[in-house]
Parts: C-alpha cells; sequence; structure tokens
C-alpha cells in the first residue's frame, strides 16, 4: 500500500476498524515508514488532547423535569381511553332511559279496560246532577262569559245586525223561550 | 440482574414508571453531554434531551428493538440537534462562545496547570467546533461515547466507509488547528 493509502486508514488504525490483516500491514509499514509514523504519532497525540473536553454533570431539574412530564403524559393517556368509553357509557344509558320513556307514555296514552268500565259504570257519578249543574251555569253565567272572550278577541266580532231584524230575533226567542 | 435497555422498554410499555427512571438515570448524563458537546448551548441541551426522552416515553408503545437501544437513542438525540442547527440556521444565529462550558478542576492541579489546562480546553473546544457538522457529530460519538463505525454510520445514515473517511478527515484537520499544543 501507499504511503497515502497508509495514512488515510491511520484513524481508523487507531479505532481498530481494520480487518486484521489490514491492521497487520499498517503495523509492519510504520515500522519501515517515518513520515507514516510521524503522522501516526500526530493524529494519536491530537486524539488524546481532545480528552480535556470532559463530560458536564446535567443539571438535577432535567430529570425533575421529564419525570412529571411522564406523569402528565400518563394522565392525558389515561383520559382519553376513559373519556370517550365514558361518554359512549352515558349516550347508551341516556337512550336507554329515554326508549323506556317512550314506552311508558304509549301504556299511559293507551285507555286500559278497567278504566273504561269504571268511567261508564262509575256509582258515583250522577248525569242529571251535572246536567242540572251546566244549566246553572249557562243560565247566570254565559252571556258575561261571551263578553269577556269578545274582549280577549276569542270571538270574532261579527257585524250587528239592523235594530229591526234585532228586535224580530229577540221576539222570536222570547217566543221560543217561554 | 441489570436489566437491557431494551428490556427496560418493554417494561415501559406495559407502564412501568420505575423503569423509565431507570433508563432516564443510565442514559440522561450520555444525551444531556453529546447535545451540549454538538450544540454548545446548556439551555438547547437541556430541552433535547428532555425532548429525547418525551419522545422515547411516547415511542415506548410501537418501539421495536431493530438495533442496539443506543444507536436508536443517538439517532434521535442527533436529530434533535440537526433541527436546531437548522433553526439557528434560519434565524442567522451563529454563537461560538464556549464561556458556558463549566471547567473541573482536575484532583491536586496546581493554579498554573489549571490556566494551562483551561487554554488547552479551550482550544480543544474551538477545533472541534471549527469542523463541519458531519464530522464534528462522527468525532463526539467516537471520542466522547465510544461509538464504532458501524453504529455511527447507522445513527447518520451513511456508510462505514463514509464514516471511516469523515474520520480521517476531521483528524487531519484537528491536528492542524492543535498543532501548537503538542
Amino acid at each position: 500500500m501507499e504511503c497515502k493509502t497508509i495514512q488515510e486508514m491511520l484513524p481508523a488504525y487507531h479505532d481498530r476498524e481494520l480487518k486484521e490483516a489490514v491492521f497487520r500491514e499498517i503495523e509492519e509499514h510504520l515500522t519501515l515508514c517515518e513520515s507514516c509514523r510521524k503522522v501516526n504519532v500526530t493524529l494519536m497525540e491530537t486524539w488524546h488532547l481532545l480528552t480535556v473536553w470532559e463530560d458536564c454533570e446535567p443539571p438535577q431539574r432535567i430529570a425533575t423535569m421529564i419525570v412529571s412530564g411522564i406523569a402528565e403524559q400518563r394522565k392525558i393517556r389515561w383520559v382519553k381511553i376513559v373519556l370517550p368509553v365514558a361518554a359512549g357509557l352515558l349516550i347508551v344509558i341516556g337512550l336507554t332511559f329515554r326508549f323506556a320513556g317512550l314506552q311508558n307514555e304509549e301504556h299511559m296514552q293507551m285507555p286500559l279496560p278497567e278504566q273504561v268500565h269504571l268511567s261508564t259504570e262509575h256509582p258515583d257519578v250522577n248525569e242529571d246532577e251535572l246536567i242540572a249543574d251546566l244549566h246553572i251555569l249557562e243560565d247566570e253565567e254565559f252571556f258575561d262569559t261571551v263578553e269577556e272572550l269578545v274582549k280577549i278577541d276569542y270571538l270574532p266580532l261579527v257585524e250587528e245586525p239592523k235594530q229591526e231584524e234585532t228586535n224580530k230575533e229577540r221576539s222570536s226567542l222570547d217566543v221560543t223561550l217561554t | 440482574m441489570e436489566e437491557t435497555d431494551i428490556a427496560l422498554m418493554a417494561l415501559i410499555k406495559k407502564g412501568d414508571a420505575k423503569a423509565f427512571e431507570l433508563l432516564l438515570a443510565r442514559h440522561q448524563r450520555s444525551v444531556y453531554n453529546l447535545a451540549l458537546r454538538f450544540l454548545n448551548d446548556p439551555d438547547e441541551a437541556e430541552d433535547i434531551t428532555q425532548d429525547a426522552f418525551m419522545r422515547i416515553y411516547k415511542a415506548s408503545q410501537t418501539y421495536t428493538p431493530e438495533a442496539k437501544f443506543t444507536t436508536w437513542l443517538y439517532t434521535i438525540v442527533k436529530n434533535l440537534c440537526f433541527n436546531v442547527l437548522r433553526s439557528r440556521r434560519s434565524a442567522e444565529i451563529v454563537s461560538m462562545d464556549i464561556e458556558y462550558m463549566p471547567e473541573l478542576p482536575a484532583k491536586g492541579e496546581d493554579p498554573v496547570e489549571r490556566i494551562s489546562r483551561s487554554q488547552i480546553r479551550e482550544t480543544v473546544i474551538k477545533a472541534i467546533n471549527s469542523l463541519p457538522e458531519n464530522m464534528k457529530i462522527a468525532v463526539i460519538l467516537s471520542k466522547y461515547h465510544g461509538l464504532q463505525y458501524d453504529e455511527i454510520a447507522a445513527i447518520m445514515g451513511c456508510t462505514a466507509n463514509a464514516v471511516k473517511l469523515r474520520m480521517y478527515r476531521a483528524k487531519m484537520i484537528l491536528a492542524r488547528e492543535l498543532e501548537g499544543l503538542k
């Protein structure tokens, strides 16, 4: 091998990064070649000089911050798992209750046979009394109620008929009432 | 018996917090020093150390041991360092300040020797910082982390021969820069 090639291989020679045969060849060359030996010594000394740049102790806070950061990450990871599950469960529970509620409403609206029976044949209800009460209401409050309804626009205002027609109607009404 | 890094990663995957703390204690120093030497900035080295370990934790769920754990770890750190360099370049911040590097006094060192050592140290740091980035990371990984060329090649994404060549060129530059100190 030429000196140039040998010198290019010297760093790998120092770092034991060569095949055994090449390593032996360089070793042999160095015993014979003065210039390559000089380069070799220079490289070795330079490499040794670098040891003056020693390691620094990392600040203690780094480990503390990393560990607390990881704890935070773990919490976030749990939330990411638990939150969708909880949300899903809530939706399922909500839907179940809603469905059950709808079914109950349907049951309430359906007339039960017993209730129908009670409403038609209840012994306490006296129809004659009810009709009599209605009559009282008609007699005493009917016109007042109509006036009230007109006031709040519940009944549409109808143009009043002419005086003569009104009188005729009243007389006919009186006849029918008597 | 001491758990291997890969075994610890498997435990972390199962949610073992102690395994993560053990892994952190084992590699924190080397991660911090790699970033510190490469970037020359203790704050950035701190950020990168935190970022690297957070990434390791997140990746523990999908981690499959295809190579040595340290190769994977240093690849993460190297990528983070190169990202910082890119953002520095875009911000056009160039800092070669070496005042931040706290020097550790050697035991039984006299003041004269210490000054001399401090000067040598500054010169060495300047010389390493003057290397191109790819050479610099190769030198740091080889010299200060004891990595083999094939591991460095895996981290840098190149061949072992490329690393061999870079190491040769880097050592020649350093020899020229540090000639006066020998």
